[in-house]
């Protein structure tokens, strides 16, 4: 039951920010027609607040649009959404003082047949890193135990690995619209000039997208899983930048969405940084 | 024409035959998820309820198709041989759907001949729906979801055999040969319709009177929606310059729901936000393509409404939009 | 050229007399000046190498070296100023860290670490530079063609 107390919770503070603190808008998640799909709402009155839905299947991240909105805006943050947003200010898209976020402790969400949703398997991240307000979950939550296997297969199984998910790929773009980090206003992917990708849609064209996009998110993921959660075709990119995620964590101290405070690892540098791309010496 | 009745046992080996003198596409589950592929082993084909993910269309209209090839010494090289294909397992919405598309590009003073020259080579074999999953609307637009003519073969499921229905000559040289036996299979019952989803109004009304922007606030401009619709049918041209200055010429899906979609070379975009770019969609879907050619390109089929990422549905847009106007439209 | 490398239909690479292409991109201020050093001495390495000159490594775009990768480069090598003698102050440092991550992305996509070289090459470094392009291409050799199946066969 807890998720309806903590929904409680929230509608109570989003009636008090329509009447106390004049917001215009409050971002958090409604019941769409279909059932099984969350779908973001957009809150302006009391008495839309009504309509907030918050349960196992809250899966949308709803930072990215925050990009759009100016003016006092709230936002109902589970974790992943949290770290996001302290990616934008770290990024300096969004600025903090027009900004009420309604931190939701998350106990993990679910997809329809009640598995883990992408992105919360691993997930020990309970409390949002940032929040005005915190709204407890005040039940046992359970952490998941599983340390996620490493990236043990061979070298030539790898590329194979990489071949068979990009063979999935229709280069519809879901991934990058979806994901907090790709709010380039011009992607690369869609230069003319220099022309990134192949005029044909080769396996060679998807490889240098998800390459790229991958490169792009290097210490900015905040695993939120919308990528893989968004693809039609069932690509399963994730562990591309889970593993650089990872490395970044291990060799620079640095996680993404923690500290609005922090410098992401690509962003500076350290006089003594490993050499371990360095010729001769190989990156393990 | 007639009916023949296919034993479900009998199916996989008819269609292995089949397989050896034509390009078989059907249904095929591949890690879960259920789409349309070339069959290798007609064991894997699945002719279930369930709806393939994305639609049949890149079999007559592909993601990219090379038009021609040019070098600085001349020359065209007119596009590739199309082999003979059988398309099976395809849902009646997805019938609807070919045939819109097929008025687009075959109709009219324009014709596209990579098209007419896949649909010409292709036989389609419908299956029908015995129930609706979720999000399907087809009821709500002209589709029965039990029945289609606009096919070569239809497909009914009837237990332990297929009731399948021949509508041309194609169909019937199709199955000829198999020995199959001809059955009466009863006069069909067209499904009663609901009531019908579309918009009835005027282009300046629809543009002025609706509010696009809320309308569309959670959209992404992600474009899943176009590249799995059956009906969507924007595309672009790319030249590609080779090395040794041969150029060759695609022509690639595109989609309305991005930026760079109206773009013009002066850096003006006259669709330059998300709101233009989803009531382009609506409109081109329930109001362009009936002033063209006299039929609504949505048939129902939910996919859209299934792969959002952020739960768009067209259906409650359509009924939104609706509503506004009649409000509106009272006072 | 000599790069006769033909690509079946079924996508497997035949090699007959193959001869590796490394694509390098050298820094404008050290390594650029290190090879013309290397040139001017007379020193001896071998031809597979096309080099690239950029304005400092900092300026390298990881999409550089996926784009050389992907479509055919069998070994990608860059080389910057030694760390402190940036001409910009600290452009190899940033890309340090930058090509650590990416050299660990290529790697996860199953590209053999040992195709893609960065190094620090000064001006005065001519003798180095020729080892190191003899080092590189001696790697790309064993390895053998690069794997990624290209769209079409390539003719440098």
């Amino acid at each position: 039951m807890s998720f309806e107390t903590q929904k409680n919770e929230i509608i109570k503070i989003c009636k008090k920010l329509f009447k106390e603190e004049g917001t215009k808008v409050i971002i958090g998640f409604a019941q769409s027609e279909v059932e099984g799909i969350t779908t973001p709402l957009f809150m302006r009155t009391a008495e839309d607040a009504e309509k907030l839905k918050w349960d196992s299947q809250c899966t949308p991240n709803l930072a990215k649009y925050l990009l759009e909105k100016r003016g006092k805006v709230g936002i109902v943050a589970k974790t992943c959404d949290a770290r996001a947003i302290v990616m934008y200010l770290v990024e300096q898209q969004i600025k903090r003082d027009e900004l009420y976020i309604i931190g939701v402790e998350c106990p993990g969400m679910k997809n329809n047949d009640a598995t883990a949703s992408c992105g919360c398997e691993a997930c020990k991240m309970r409390i949002p890193p940032i929040y005005d307000v915190l709204v407890k979950y005040n039940a046992e939550i359970t952490l998941p135990d599983s340390e996620e296997a490493s990236n043990t297969v061979a070298i030539e199984d790898n590329l194979k690995k990489f071949q068979d998910e990009m063979k999935k790929c229709i280069l519809c773009y879901s991934c990058r619209q979806v994901c907090y980090g790709c709010y380039c206003k011009s992607c690369f992917v869609d230069m003319n000039v220099p022309n990134w990708l192949p005029g044909e849609i080769s396996e060679g064209a998807k490889m240098i997208f998800h390459l790229g996009r991958a490169m792009h998110l290097a210490g900015r993921c905040v695993e939120c899983g919308a990528c893989e959660r968004v693809c039609p075709s069932g690509v399963n990119i994730r562990y591309l930048i889970k593993e650089i995620t990872k490395f970044t964590k291990e060799l620079y101290a640095y996680e993404a969405g923690i500290d609005p405070e922090e410098t992401p690892a690509l962003a500076v540098f350290n006089p003594n940084d490993s050499e371990a791309a360095m010729s001769g010496s190989e990156v393990q | 024409m007639s009916t023949i009745a296919i034993p479900k046992l009998k199916l996989v080996e008819i269609l292995d035959k089949i397989k050896e003198s034509y390009l078989l596409v059907a249904p095929v589950r591949n890690q879960g998820i259920l789409d349309f592929a070339v069959v290798k082993e007609a064991a894997e084909i699945e002719l279930s309820n369930d709806i393939a993910y994305k639609s049949p269309k890149e079999y007559l209209f592909p993601q990219v198709e090379k038009i021609l090839r040019f070098t600085s010494e001349g020359g065209l090289t007119p596009s590739e041989e199309v082999p003979q294909t059988v398309l099976l397992g395809i849902k009646p919405c997805d019938l609807e759907a070919i045939k819109i598309m097929s008025a687009v590009f075959t109709t009219g003073k324009y014709i596209d001949t990579g098209f007419a020259n896949r649909l010409e080579k292709t036989i389609l074999v419908g299956l029908g729906c015995t129930e609706e999953k979720s999000a399907c609307f087809c009821d709500e637009r002209t589709v029965d979801k039990a029945l289609s003519k606009d096919c070569d073969v239809f497909l009914t499921d009837r237990g332990n055999y297929y009731a399948a229905e021949i509508f041309s000559q194609k169909g019937q040289k199709l199955l000829d040969g198999f020995c199959l036996e001809i059955i009466n299979d009863g006069e069909r019952v067209k499904e009663i319709q609901q009531g019908l989803l579309e918009i009835n109004a005027e282009e300046n009304d629809l543009f002025n009177k609706i509010d696009w922007e809320r309308l569309t606030e959670k959209c992404l401009g992600c474009g899943i929606c176009t590249y799995i619709c059956p009906t969507c049918h924007c595309f672009e041209f790319k030249d590609v310059v080779e090395k040794k200055g041969a150029v060759t010429r695609y022509k690639c899906w595109d989609s309305c729901m991005y930026p760079r979609f109206t773009l013009h070379a002066s850096g003006h975009n006259p669709r330059e936000s998300k709101q233009d770019r989803y009531r382009q969609r609506v409109l081109h879907k329930y109001l362009y393509v009936k002033q063209n050619f006299g039929y609504t390109a949505c048939t129902g089929c939910g996919r859209c409404i299934r792969s959002c990422p952020v739960g768009m549905n067209i259906h409650s847009v359509v009924k939104e939009i609706n509503n506004i106007l009649n409000v509106k439209g009272e006072n | 050229m000599a790069n006769q490398t033909v690509i079946e239909s079924a996508g497997k690479i035949k090699v007959e007399t193959w001869e590796p292409t490394i694509i390098t991109f050298l820094c404008n201020w050290c390594s650029y000046a290190g090879a013309d050093l290397a040139g001017t001495s007379r020193l001896q390495y071998p031809p597979n190498i096309r080099v690239i000159r950029v304005p400092c490594s900092g300026r390298m775009n990881p999409l550089y070296i996926i784009k050389a990768l992907i479509e055919g480069a069998d070994g990608v090598m860059v080389s910057g100023c030694h760390p402190g003698d940036c001409h910009y102050i600290s452009g190899n440092l940033f890309a340090r860290r930058r090509f650590t991550v990416l050299k660990k992305l290529l790697i996860t996509a199953g590209i053999e670490p040992k195709r893609i070289y960065f190094t620090w090459i000064s001006a005065s470094e001519g003798q180095r530079f020729a080892t190191i392009v003899n080092e590189v291409t001696d790697h790309v050799k064993k390895l053998g063609p690069n794997r990624i199946i290209r769209s079409e066969i390539n003719e440098f």
